[in-house]
């Protein structure tokens, strides 16, 4: 996606606090034109509240919101012709779905054989065409939730904000959507401002994914960038099933090479000694790996010696079909959790040796959270 | 500690039929699951084994003694539900020693077996403390540690842990295997989520509508399903079923829906009506046409660690497929699919039991 200079959406400064609580604190993000963006964090986080500050709900106690550059702070959501859909559907409850549906349309002057087209073909797409006629009170949740999702969709906003918008989808029907989110954004370039705590839907649909954590942002960055070069603590095991593996290390020197050492294993890292060395908890470190980047040792097959080895008895076996988790104990007694192919068969007690590169080997500062790359 | 059996179970209330013959055996010592869907009668058949609810039909035997006429209290099956009912008032000390003191043990003995049981639980630090204090995982501990004090001869756990939150809910899966495994515990564990069953069971069962479907270990139910259920229910994602007319031909099975058709060297016999299935990591992507190959389109990428799984459209169906993260995809890219023969799996799509392998 090519950027444009200036950003559609931008947010500078932005706090906001509720009787004394502060929701979200001094937030700074843009967004750009055409991009599908998710917010992804647990409950709390701030991510709603600043899904609803962008679309005019909420006014930020401090800082401001531009859109195209142009200062929107004080603006009514109506003028800002940004759709949005929030968890309450706020649906008219007298009015059949089709009515709903068609409601905003008619509001915006549209011609009634344009409104009959672009109602059925995005009520066929939300599997809603038998209940057109129905009242909107009549309707289960999950149906609410599509009829507010439909109602977006029909005026074909430029920006489309969505708070957890398929969480209560039947399972089939969620995937289709995304799929249909997707080409929305891709086919008629709409820009998405999307909530969810599924960090799965969020990998799936962001360009790039905001990380968020007690009001404030952890990290913004593309799929990729957040799973494998978390920037902080927080992100690194936040993101990922099973979560990544976090074990504390000392930093020290011994003839003339830098090295990590838990209880159970040591490697070094003299190329990173400079952004070691910078950090400001020393010698305490935290290594973080992936459960999918440790491999099981093969006598046969002797390994470089350059591989860090940790001696391991395996403690629990999930055989989640194609793959299997596996939790180890090491000799300290340490946890450690890896994916492997259920090729292989484990039993609890088995004796295995673990390896993994010193440079797949993820840093993080203790204290203040950051990763040291 | 006990082996239990359920024989030819039968429940209705009123309309609603809950259980149709459900029968399983699990052995002293084991740890059972039951896997089904919310509504498949995992709670009945756990009421039943209990003595809250009597059977209309069928036996339950424990430690190879028929029980239908057993009461409750006499049958010696301790229960744990999802919403944990723990004493607001009392410390986990008095919770735990609860049902010891009904049995009127010396304060002793009680004093001695309470904090046995929270060292293996390790809940000692909560002895003395009430419950809205604690975490929901050191809840689950506790209500487990009330219905183990009594050393039961069979504990019955019903999804237990599914309301926690997902890091928790695995600690507790470990924590609860260990524990059945330093005690021998006959345990059974009913929910509907597979990650959970097969974390933790020796052998699942899988329940659809009060009748069982198929019983194994984990990994057996996996690689040979019985039943299309079976086989979409287990897998994350589940195995891809399409629905075909399966027509043979010199060389092989011709399997075609609209203007989806892959011709297969298995040999079914007659034309028939049939669910095709390949599990998302069988299916392989091209880049380019190649014999046998069907065209497919990228729609969704969902990244997956060293993995992505991949949504894919051929035809009529929407295909999941597991590729590494060094295949380049991207969205709306045509792609061509091979599907190893070693790997199809074919089911009647009336009774949905598995035809292909035999």
């Amino acid at each position: 996606m090519a950027y444009k200079e200036q950003a559609l959406i931008r947010l500078e400064g932005i706090t906001k606090e509720f009787n004394g609580t502060i929701a979200v604190q001094d937030m700074n993000l843009e967004v750009q034109e055409g991009e599908f963006l998710c917010f992804l964090g647990p409950s709390g986080c701030g991510k709603t509240t600043t899904l609803r500050m962008i679309a005019g709900l909420e006014r930020p106690t401090r800082g401001e919101i531009y859109l195209r550059g142009q200062r929107i702070t004080d603006w009514p959501p109506q003028r800002r012709n940004i759709g949005f859909m929030f968890q309450n559907y706020a649906l008219f409850q007298h009015m059949s779905v089709y009515d709903n549906l068609a409601f905003g349309l008619r509001v915006r002057r549209v011609p009634p054989a344009e409104i009959e087209r672009r109602v059925r073909a995005v009520a066929q797409a939300l599997e809603l065409e038998t209940v057109l006629n129905l009242r909107a009170s009549r309707l289960d949740l999950s149906t609410m939730q599509r009829v507010a999702l439909a109602r977006i969709l029909v005026i074909e906003p430029q920006v489309l904000l969505l708070d957890e918008p398929l969480n209560n989808f039947r399972p089939g029907l969620r995937e289709l959507m995304r799929a249909e989110l997707k080409r929305w954004q891709y086919q008629f370039g709409r820009t998405m401002v999307y909530v969810t705590h599924d960090q799965e839907e969020a990998l799936t649909l962001g360009d790039r994914v905001v990380v968020m954590n007690a009001g404030r942002i952890e990290q913004v960055g593309t799929p990729d960038e957040v799973y494998w070069r978390p920037a902080t603590l927080f992100v690194a095991s936040f993101i990922g099933r099973p979560p990544m593996n976090l074990i504390s290390v000392e930093y020290r020197i011994s003839e003339g090479h830098a090295l990590l050492s838990s209880l159970d294993f040591e490697l070094r890292v003299d190329e990173r000694r400079g952004i070691i060395e910078a950090s400001r908890s020393l010698p305490h470190l935290i290594l973080g790996i992936r459960p999918e980047q440790l491999q099981i040792s093969d006598p046969q097959a002797p390994s470089p010696g350059d591989l860090v080895r940790i001696p391991v008895k395996v403690d629990l076996i999930r055989p989640l079909g194609r793959k299997l988790i596996l939790d180890l104990k090491t000799r300290s007694g340490l946890l450690i959790q890896m994916v492997t192919p259920s090729t292989r068969r484990f039993t609890v007690g088995d004796d295995l040796e673990i390896v993994f590169h010193p440079h797949q080997a993820l840093l993080f500062d203790p204290q203040t959270g950051q990763g040291l790359y | 500690m006990a082996s239990i059996e359920v024989r030819q179970l039968h429940k209705r209330y009123g309309r609603i039929t809950a259980l149709q013959g459900l029968d399983f055996f699990a052995e002293d010592g084991e740890f059972f699951c039951l896997l089904g869907a919310p509504g498949a009668g995992k709670t009945t058949t756990f009421r039943i084994i209990a003595g809250l609810e009597r059977p209309d039909m069928g036996e339950v035997w424990i430690g190879g003694e028929l029980m239908n006429l057993i009461p409750a209290q006499r049958r010696d099956v301790a229960m744990v539900f999802e919403d944990v009912a723990l004493y607001p008032h009392m410390s986990a000390f008095d919770n735990i020693a609860h049902p010891l003191r009904l049995r009127r043990l010396p304060e002793g003995e009680i004093r001695r077996r309470v904090g046995e049981i929270a060292e293996l639980l390790r809940i000692s630090h909560l002895l003395h403390r009430l419950p809205h204090t604690y975490s929901g995982g050191e809840r689950r501990r506790v209500a487990i540690a009330r219905a183990m004090v009594r050393r039961p001869r069979v504990l019955l756990l019903d999804q237990a842990f599914t309301d926690l939150d997902a890091k928790i809910r695995q600690e507790m899966a470990a924590e609860l295997k260990r524990l059945q495994r330093e005690t021998g515990q006959t345990m059974i564990y009913a929910t509907h989520d597979f990650e959970e069953a097969v974390a933790m069971a020796d052998r699942i069962l899988v329940i659809r509508e009060g009748r069982g479907v198929q019983v194994d270990e984990p990994q057996v139910l996996y690689d040979r399903p019985a039943t299309a259920f079976v086989a979409s229910f287990l897998g994350s994602p589940g195995m891809n079923l399409l629905r075909c007319q399966a027509i043979p031909e010199p060389e092989g099975t011709r399997f075609i829906h609209a203007d989806f058709t892959l011709l297969s060297p298995v040999q079914l016999g007659e034309k028939r009506e049939v669910l095709l299935g390949i599990r998302p990591e069988h299916l392989q992507i091209l880049l380019s046409r190649a014999p046998g190959s069907v065209e497919a389109e990228v729609e969704i990428i969902q990244p997956l660690g060293l993995e992505r799984i991949i949504d894919l459209r051929a035809g009529p169906f929407v295909l999941k497929a597991i590729a590494s993260i060094d295949l380049p995809l991207q969205l709306r890219q045509r792609v061509w699919l091979l599907w190893p023969p070693e790997h199809l799996f074919v089911f009647d799509a009336a009774t949905e039991e598995r035809i292909y392998p035999k």
